[in-house]
């Protein structure tokens, strides 16, 4: 008895809860691994075509073909530049030919699997591209060039070998984001307890782990963007350090040399380094304020030279004239249109491959529910802090009037509010994070819609808002959640149970995805 | 009055999720068979379903244990009131043999709809009708529909709508896009559910380990879930 009472302790050791959850997310990974089909993930062809392209010999040795491609359909596979080795793949399956077809599975007649499997193993069909140009991610990539590192490794081994095994690189990316959910938690001032639920629920986000379970440069993406939050949490709680502003702008380059999105992580970084001075300033000594100078000039020289990324044909469309009104409109249209911003959510929460594979609406309007019930907590404790501005005065003393009118039930429960809203919070996140986080939410947001916005003014065609893109939030995006829940709990105990509730909710929705979106949709 | 301080909070919540888990398994164990067709076909239109207004569609059974019907129909949201009902009946369309109803409506949106039934054991080579009855108190703006295909050209094939006059509607040559499935044993279900998981897959895929990996991963969520929720 005495024993099992050790074991159990020894359970819930944070440490081990905090490695229970990693394990169990690393499983999770293998399962998405395992049911997303081949090049079923969001744009996996062109992604994997990368990573094989960069992988390569230097001496291209096979006789390459050069002729604009003929297509801009994007189901039609094997008129893309990709390797003969895709190529042929999407022919002899004809995946291609089920995307955007919700009536159409895969043909799994035994005989024609067997075929087409030994087919791809023959190797026959080169991992390299003949024709030219190449279509493949280009600009940034050191998520393909990592990558293409593992394809080399395993040049010897087959497709489907090599392909699975690369997806496990993002379920690695996976791993180091949750790690970094859960310091940044506790740095933030959450209590351990609290801390482990909330990386055990971004753990169970069904589409933060199928999008880590893919060949794409969204989950390196999302790592770094974590562990920059992580060293932007500890400068804001610990006090800037060296090690973490080395931290930050290596995670920040890293970032911008993985995909564009990165480059607002320079814009933080700056921020986070103006931030400091102003309130270190005068504590640092003659020596340090010249070092942090010449690496200021260092860092602006560099990005000036050396900039990763081409930012000047980006913000070229600046200089047309009826730029004002075409950004007006984008916005208005973007933000006012509910069809657009339920397609954001869906593919936030749910949609598992090109196949119309998603959650149910009315399995999203519940999760819309609950998120809004936090974001209404969240709002109360803001305008809590600023409880001393006279408009707001005015209108508590006017509900506190209207109280005598209205019946006992609505008294009742905004005292109650009232009481559980003005409570003593030492369980929630300091405030500079929240604001830190809710500068680097709005930054990304802002990015990512900017980025559609010139794709839509320059070329017809923006790179639309998939919810994934987004996902390198998830981090604040779930404290946030967490706090909005802390404003309505009325001490750490109710705080815990409400965490628990969406924990719970959290495996379920996983489970769901998994088991009545995912396996009926691509194998029944 | 619920009091916070009491640990049995922890304990309920783990039954209701219990509940759930049950709920989802139950569902996808019922869902789980495979139709013997693999079909990649166009789809070349669509009946929008009246109100007490059946269609109806012969079709002739490959297997015996006729177990399930997975067919297209598009309505993500059907009220209180509305009812959905599949039913199979003899080839003049008159006795009902077995009927269901939607079996889980949260999945996946333009997705095949399951209707599961008890197994007709003697089901090979028999003519049956696919019979689909929608009963609503009034139209409403936007009226479920179910998906069609070319037909076989097979007069005896074709869609009937049966009009509440008494008469019938023929949709020349149009099919529904369904799939009939039937029942295995629960070991011959689970190897063909590996044997489709492996297909295209890395080695360390094949077999039964993808199954294996899927079972491991469910009984460490549930570990992990109990020692979570009683931390």
């Amino acid at each position: 008895m005495l024993k099992f009472q050790k074991i159990l302790d020894f359970c819930q050791k944070p440490s081990f809860l905090l490695g229970s959850i990693l394990f169990v997310f690393l499983l999770k990974g293998l399962v998405f691994a395992l049911l997303i089909p081949v090049f079923q993930g969001s744009d996996e062809y062109i992604h994997y075509a990368t990573v094989q392209h960069l992988a390569e010999p230097k001496d291209k040795t096979w006789p390459i073909t050069t002729s604009q491609r003929q297509t801009q359909d994007t189901k039609d596979i094997p008129n893309y530049h990709f390797t003969d080795e895709i190529i042929a793949f999407s022919q002899l399956t004809e995946s291609w030919n089920l995307s955007g077809e919700p009536h159409n599975r895969q043909v799994f007649d035994p005989a024609l699997i067997t075929k087409n499997e030994k087919e791809m193993c023959s190797g026959k069909y080169a991992p390299h591209i003949s024709t030219y140009p190449p279509d493949i991610v280009t600009g940034t990539n050191l998520a393909h060039q990592i990558a293409s590192a593992g394809e080399k490794l395993m040049v010897k081994k087959d497709f489907f070998f090599r392909y699975f095994t690369l997806r496990f690189l993002a379920i690695f990316y996976g791993i180091i984001t949750l790690l970094c959910a859960y310091f940044i938690a506790i740095w933030s001032g959450i209590k351990k307890k609290h801390a482990l639920l909330i990386t055990g629920i971004i753990a169970f986000q069904p589409m933060f782990t199928a999008t880590t379970a893919i060949i794409n440069y969204d989950p390196l993406l999302i790592a770094l963007f974590s562990l920059f939050l992580l060293c932007g949490t500890s400068i804001l709680v610990h006090g800037p350090r060296y090690l973490n502003f080395l931290g930050l702008f290596l995670f920040a380059l890293s970032a911008i040399l993985t995909k564009g999105t990165g480059g607002i992580l320079l814009i933080l970084a700056i921020g986070l380094v103006i931030w400091v001075l102003r309130r270190y300033f005068k504590l640092l000594n003659r020596m340090q304020k010249g070092t942090i100078f010449l690496v200021l000039i260092a860092l602006f020289v560099l990005l000036l030279f050396f900039s990763p990324l081409n930012y000047t044909s980006t913000f070229s469309v600046f200089k047309r004239a009826d730029v004002g009104s075409a950004l007006a409109n984008y916005f208005s249209n973007n933000i006012f249109d509910w069809g657009k911003v339920e397609r954001t959510q869906v593919t936030y929460w749910g949609t598992f491959g090109w196949l119309d594979t998603q959650i149910h609406p009315l399995v999203l309007y519940s999760i819309i529910l609950i998120e809004l019930s936090s974001f209404l907590g969240l709002l109360l404790l803001v305008l809590y802090q600023f409880r001393n501005w006279r408009p707001l005065q005015k209108l508590t003393a006017l509900l506190e009037k209207s109280q005598k009118f209205l019946p006992t039930i609505f008294s009742r429960s905004y005292s109650k509010i009232k009481n559980n809203i003005t409570a003593e919070k030492t369980f929630l996140p300091k405030p500079e994070l929240l604001i830190f986080f809710t500068i680097s939410t709005i930054i990304l947001q802002l990015a990512i819609r900017f980025y559609d916005w010139v794709g839509i003014f320059s070329n017809g065609e923006g790179v639309g808002l998939p919810g994934r893109y987004f996902l390198p939030n998830i981090i604040p995006h779930f404290i946030f959640l967490a706090t909005g829940f802390g404003a309505w709990s009325k001490n750490a105990r109710v705080f815990e149970i409400i965490l628990k509730i969406i924990f719970l909710l959290m495996v379920l929705l996983s489970l769901y995805a998994i088991f009545l979106i995912i396996i009926p949709r691509y194998y029944l | 009055m619920i009091n916070v301080s009491d640990k049995k909070i922890e304990k309920r919540l783990l039954v209701i999720f219990l509940l759930g888990f049950i709920l989802i398994f139950s569902a996808f164990w019922r869902w789980l068979a495979f139709p013997t067709d693999y079909r990649l076909f166009e789809t070349s239109g669509k009946i929008i379903l009246q109100p007490n207004e059946a269609l109806s569609q012969l079709f002739q059974a490959k297997e015996n244990n006729l177990s399930q019907i997975q067919i297209i129909l598009r309505d993500e949201n059907m009220p209180w009131g509305e009812n959905l009902t599949l039913s199979i009946r003899d080839e003049n369309c008159k006795e009902v043999i077995r009927s269901a109803r939607v079996d889980w409506p949260l999945h996946a949106p333009k997705q095949y709809d399951y209707f599961t039934f008890p197994a007709i054991s003697d089901s090979k080579d028999e003519t049956y009708c696919l019979h689909l009855l929608f009963e609503a108190p009034k139209k409403r703006k936007y009226m479920p529909y179910v998906l069609t295909m070319e037909g076989t050209g097979n007069t005896k094939d074709q869609i009937l709508e049966w009009k509440k006059s008494g008469t019938q509607k023929e949709y020349n040559e149009q099919s529904f896009v369904f799939h009939p499935t039937y029942k295995t044993k629960s070991a011959e279900t689970l190897s063909e559910f590996a044997r489709r998981l492996s297909a295209y897959k890395a080695s360390y895929f094949q077999g039964n380990v993808s199954l294996w990996i899927i079972v491991i991963f469910l009984l460490a969520t549930l570990l992990l879930v109990g020692l979570v929720i009683l931390l």
